[in-house]
């Protein structure tokens, strides 16, 4: 008995884990910008979800949950002690590159453009663009006005295009 | 004295207008009549043309018959002729008597869309996807499997596009009139799609 629930138990997990790896690991891969990292993340997300055991409404409300998880994850190492004391990547390096694969999408400079962006603007034009989300999903996920994400996404085009200008982020 | 001349003048405009207004009058409604003869003989000349077409639409058995819905192009301007250019445009609509003199002024013109539904596909439904960050749009071609299915050149190409405010748009190409080089995201996506597919 205690075996069978444990059997399911697992089942239970492993389902949204098969489901969901690949594109949270390319979500925590675009914010930390190696795999190593990433692949911490998303390990992390799923000891959450064990922890937790939330109930979900249904498939949508499921995969939003984990990648609001895996950015709030990646947003609090970022802003650890540790990971301000360390080097961190402000661009993606070439060793890297190779951990990461868009299934769709052929891959263009662009894409690593966009992961070097700020997370504020990274996140909602890597989700709108290469992961296909509309700006309603967007706002959900990032528990954000509908208005701030078309604000985040405009402006951080109209950085991708500066940096290609000039070369250079204007820091803001 | 200037000023006496000025009034002078300008009464004299007073009365030119009064009687430029009198002609005016007299000429809209010699040109209403004249309106009224010029529809009638253009009327008799779309009769007979449209008799005419009846006749091609009878010879001819593979004439489609596309309804007569309200098709667009995007961004169809900026291609020499621009404007809005539909399937009927490109000879399509036969059976059509509405479209003829749109057609006899258009019949040469390139590729063909028409405004459908969308359909809201994910990437991997889709046969090609090109995103533009920059441009803010994300693009997306399916070839259509049903009716023509995928014959060289007589194939349908159903592309969306979503614009960097979230507003998605679909058209459905006929693969018989899409340019490689056209201005238009869609139909260069389109064009691509269809080729790779041939190339597999």
């Amino acid at each position: 008995m205690v075996g069978e629930m444990l059997i399911n138990e697992e089942k239970g997990t492993e389902e949204p884990f098969t489901k969901y790896k690949d594109i949270l690991y390319r979500i925590a891969f675009s914010n930390m910008k190696n795999q190593a990292d990433a692949e911490d993340v998303v390990q992390e997300a799923f000891c959450r979800y064990l922890k937790t055991k939330p109930v979900f409404a249904d498939e949508n409300h499921e995969r939003n949950w984990f990648i609001r998880v895996v950015i709030n994850i990646c947003y609090d190492i970022q802003k650890s002690a540790w990971f301000s004391r360390t080097v961190g990547f402000d661009e993606v390096p070439e060793r890297e590159m190779k951990h990461f694969s868009l299934p769709f999408v052929q891959e263009d400079d662009m894409l690593w453009q966009v992961m070097e962006l700020a997370a504020a603007y990274s996140n909602p034009l890597y989700l709108f663009y290469y992961e296909d989300y509309s700006i309603r999903e967007i706002a959900q996920i990032m528990e954000l006005e509908e208005g701030t994400v078309k604000t985040r996404l405009r402006r951080g085009r109209q950085m991708l295009k500066e940096r290609l200008l000039f070369g250079e982020e204007k820091k803001k | 004295m200037q000023i006496n001349e000025l009034g002078k003048s300008r009464a004299n405009l007073g009365g030119i207008g009064e009687a430029v207004g009198k002609a005016k009058q007299k000429s809209q409604s010699e040109i209403a009549g004249k309106n009224d003869r010029n529809k009638l003989t253009e009327e008799s000349f779309q009769d007979s043309l449209q008799k005419s077409m009846n006749m091609e639409n009878f010879t001819e058995s593979g004439a489609s018959g596309i309804n007569n819905e309200s098709e667009w192009r995007p961004d169809g301007a900026g291609r020499p002729g621009g404007g809005v250019i539909s399937r009927k445009d490109a000879g399509f609509g036969k059976n059509k008597a509405e479209g003829i003199s749109i057609r006899m002024e258009r019949s040469g013109e390139p590729g063909s869309a028409k405004g459908v539904e969308v359909r809201r596909l994910s990437y991997s439904e889709c046969d090609k996807v090109e995103i533009n960050v920059l441009e803010g749009y994300t693009l997306k071609a399916k070839l259509e499997t049903d009716g023509e299915g995928n014959v060289p050149g007589g194939c349908r190409i159903y592309v969306e596009m979503k614009d960097e405010e979230g507003t998605m748009k679909a058209c459905l190409f006929d693969g018989a009139g899409l340019e490689k080089n056209s201005r238009d995201a869609m139909e260069r996506i389109a064009y691509a799609a269809m080729h790779d597919e041939e190339e597999v």
